[in-house]
């Protein structure tokens, strides 16, 4: 009994006074301020400006935000110089956006990116995104009764979920631009009075420099060329004259045929999409003239897919992977020479659009 | 059978007459002693006032004292009433006066006719209170050994049923009973449990949990080895299973083992329901102790230290109903976890009427004002009342009262250490259940040792024409219990 006794007591002074050299510092969450958004903007090539967004809640449950900015050209430094301006030391375990103004991402973003990959407490689902303006003038108007931060990752994610944007976080960017045959894209987004608006996608060359901005028809074939999707999202094609048509609540599938890797025979990419048409401007909608928007949309989509594509060759920039469909099909993968053959090779797309319903009209 | 197994050397009144017996008892003023002369003989009545049935000594000893009868032989031929001891050992005689018995003795004779008369007054059989159950019998045991015996062995009337008594206690001379099923029951459990009783030199017993911390594998732990109830028609069960079942004169609660740490918290109720719902009610009880163990410790260590974890959307909640709140997250912790103890025993100490008063108390006072105060934070008010709430479900009493104490160094541990913390004592914990063994079978089994039989009765309760076998933890000599019909053996 004695023995046992003076275990527990051993034990029990061991772990209340060594807890203090274990270096375990508390972060006791309403004693920190919490940066839930960081923006980046340009100053001149060496120099850039930080803005980081941290909530204020108070007990009337309103919720304020409050900024802090510096000029650096380390982000550590940022840290510091954010830090001496705060009541509360500032943390970045619940950063949720991270944003590059368009004028940096131009010069290359990764070193800007490398100390988000270098924390720990950094999550790799953090959304980041290019902005068009200052990411000060996204980040520091108070929106609603909402933080900044969480407000933008929540509109990001709900694009992704429901609308135009491919699937995109820190993990995917990073595998992008790691992998041989790939280069990544983020989000573009640009102050609204206030509220933020999302414009398209960046893409970025394989030196992660930002280099084209699709447009906005191009979008949706972006994504649907990008991955499978089931998306909210539609599009429209004219079908003759002043007659239009569109559909949402896509499901595409996408396939790549690629006979003979690491040459340059033409690559196929199959797309099926299954549609409801949700607007149509003509007359009556029969089984034929059905039979007519569906050949209507699929050449429309071809022709769309097919510019896209060719214009990501002509810019040397490949968002969509095809470098890393060869590589999963072939054995003598050559990176150099992929890249000399990407620009020249024909990539051929195939739609297949087919409406599946025509909605309730009587 | 009976073992007497106090201490026959410190027995100070090593009498030698039985005069001498009597008189030493005189001193007690409930004794009583008197003479009767018929014709030339002489018979001597002795009996404590207070132990015996004066019904049973006026309507069926006395009246036949008058017969002619020159010997104790003829005299208890004459009489009605069974439980008759003849004896010349004035200790014995002693002792039996002492449990009831009035004693007859004849002058010229050295015998002493012992009569049992002993006053019965205990409680009727009532409801059970501890464990109650909405379905199923209704009746509880009482503190009379003899009562409880018949409440089982009306449940079980085979002869298998094998009883046996042994006296505890110096000064108690309590009566213990050891019940098994032979021919199921192992008998290394019953050797075991009655080796283990039998050495107890103690004074006094006066309940069946002193024998179950008595006998005990590891008498330190926190977790009880024995199950308590106050159920006959749960121990006949066990009984049937295999099990040992120890029954103490004077304690209205019966101790069952070998136990396992998962029948802590099946409730006997379980058996009467149907199987899909009673296996629900048993996840929700397990959900509601691992709840009860974690979740203000887990509170503490992501306020503490890992802020990260909490998703984006509790963030505000969660520092809303903190701001302003002067205490870090460990105190507000122990303050309102200490308030909850506090209450539960002030009600448990209170007499009932009283007792009532403690609800308002509680819930008004302490729970809305703290928080109005701004002195604790109204997400941890729930998550502590809702783990309070969770350590109630358990339906073992002994049970409850071990994962409430266990909740407080998990929460030191994550105040110190954060969820590492947690980690760690949560690892001590699952070592130490893997250790203690109840009457030396393995207590955290069918989880360790793993057994997939045993899993039919033990996170979820499978059908009863599943459980063919009776549990392995048990050991049995005869495993089936679910005898396969007679035309599928051909």
């Amino acid at each position: 009994m004695r023995i046992l006794f003076a275990k527990l007591a051993l034990i029990l002074l061991l772990i209340s006074v060594l807890s203090g050299c274990m270096g375990v510092e508390s972060k006791v969450l309403d004693e920190i301020n919490l940066a839930t958004a960081i923006g980046y903007d340009y100053v001149d090539k060496t120099h850039f400006e930080a803005i980081a967004v941290t909530p204020l809640y108070y007990p009337d449950k309103t919720i304020k935000n409050i900024t802090f900015s510096s000029k650096s050209s380390l982000s550590k430094d940022v840290r510091d110089e954010m830090n001496q301006q705060s009541e509360r030391p500032i943390f970045s375990g619940k950063l949720e956006v991270v944003l590059y103004e368009k004028r940096l991402a131009k010069q290359g973003i990764f070193y800007l990116i490398d100390t988000l990959i270098r924390d720990p407490s950094i999550g790799t689902t953090l959304k980041l995104g290019i902005v068009e303006g200052s990411s000060k003038g996204v980040l520091s108007p108070q929106f609603g009764n909402i933080d900044k931060g969480i407000y933008l990752s929540n509109t990001i994610e709900q694009n992704i979920k429901m609308g135009m944007l491919p699937k995109t976080n820190l993990h995917l960017f990073l595998y992008a631009h790691y992998s041989e045959g790939m280069d990544p894209f983020l989000p573009i987004v640009k102050a609204l009075d206030g509220k933020v608006y999302i414009k398209g996608n960046a893409m970025f060359n394989s030196k992660g420099e930002y280099v084209y901005q699709t447009k906005s028809r191009e979008n949706v074939i972006f994504k649907m060329l990008y991955e499978n999707t089931t998306s909210k999202e539609g599009f429209s094609t004219k079908i003759e004259g002043r007659e239009f048509a569109s559909v949402n609540n896509i499901k595409t599938k996408r396939s790549y045929k690629i006979s003979k890797p690491m040459t340059d025979t033409p690559i196929t990419i199959d797309l099926e999409i299954k549609a409801l048409l949700r607007e149509y401007t003509g007359d009556e909608v029969t089984p034929k003239m059905i039979k007519i928007i569906e050949d209507k949309m699929s050449k429309d989509v071809k022709e769309r897919s097919e510019n896209l594509v060719r214009n990501f060759q002509k810019l040397h920039v490949d968002p969509l992977g095809i470098g890393e469909q060869v590589r999963t099909r072939t054995r003598s993968w050559d990176k150099k020479k992929w890249d000399e053959i990407y620009t020249s090779i024909p990539i051929n797309v195939n739609a297949k659009v087919e409406i599946l319903e025509s909605g309730v009209v009587e | 059978m009976k073992r007497y197994s106090f201490f026959k050397k410190q027995e100070n009144h090593k009498s030698t007459d039985f005069t001498d017996v009597l008189e030493h008892l005189q001193k007690s003023k409930d004794f009583t002693s008197f003479t009767l002369n018929f014709e030339n003989e002489i018979y001597c009545v002795s009996f404590f006032d207070t132990l015996i049935d004066k019904d049973i000594m006026h309507r069926d000893l006395l009246p036949y004292l008058h017969t002619n009868s020159s010997t104790l032989e003829e005299l208890v031929h004459n009489l009605p009433i069974e439980g008759l001891v003849f004896t010349k050992n004035p200790a014995e005689l002693q002792s039996q006066l002492l449990m009831g018995y009035i004693a007859i003795t004849l002058n010229k004779s050295d015998q002493a006719v012992l009569v049992k008369a002993a006053n019965n007054t205990s409680r009727q059989v009532t409801l059970p209170e501890v464990e109650f159950s909405v379905v199923g019998p209704k009746e509880a045991l009482v503190e009379s050994l003899d009562t409880n015996l018949y409440l089982i062995r009306k449940r079980l009337p085979i002869a298998e049923l094998a009883v046996e008594e042994i006296i505890v206690g110096k000064l108690s001379k309590t009566r213990v009973a050891v019940l098994h099923i032979e021919g199921i029951a192992n008998k290394e459990n019953v050797e075991t449990v009655i080796q283990r009783i039998s050495d107890l030199r103690v004074n006094q017993i006066i309940d069946s949990s002193y024998i179950s911390q008595m006998i005990e594998d590891n008498k330190n732990s926190p977790f009880p080895q024995f199950i308590d109830t106050e159920r006959p028609d749960r121990l006949a069960a066990v009984l049937g299973e295999g099990k040992v079942v120890i029954l103490v004169d004077g304690a209205p609660h019966g101790l069952l083992g070998p136990s396992t740490f998962f029948e802590y918290f099946a409730a006997f109720e379980d058996y009467f329901l149907n199987w899909t719902i009673a296996s629900f009610f048993r996840l929700i009880r397990f959900f509601a102790v691992l709840f009860s163990i974690l979740m203000t410790p887990i509170y503490v260590a992501v306020l503490t230290y890992h802020y990260e974890l909490i998703p984006k959307d509790l963030v505000s909640t969660l520092v809303i109903s903190r701001s302003g709140i002067p205490f870090p997250p460990i105190l507000e912790a122990l303050i309102l976890e200490l308030a909850i103890e506090l209450l539960r025993e002030a009600g448990a100490r209170l007499p009932t009427k009283v007792g009532q008063t403690i609800g308002i108390v509680g819930g008004i006072v302490i729970g809305t004002a703290s928080v109005e105060a701004g002195l604790t934070s109204n997400v941890l008010l729930i998550l502590v009342a809702l783990s309070a709430l969770g350590s109630f479900t358990t339906p073992v009493y002994q049970m409850g009262n071990t994962i409430r104490l266990i909740r407080f160094p998990l929460l030191l541990m994550a105040y110190f250490l954060g969820l590492l913390g947690i980690a760690i004592s949560f690892c001590f914990l699952l070592v130490h259940l893997l250790r203690i063994t109840s009457l030396g079978r393995p207590f955290l089994e069918p989880l360790y040792p793993p057994r997939i039989y045993d899993m039919r009765d033990a996170l979820i309760r499978l059908p009863f024409f599943l459980q063919a076998k009776r549990p392995i933890e048990v050991q049995t000599e005869d495993t089936v219990r679910l005898e396969p019909k007679e035309d599928s053996k051909e």
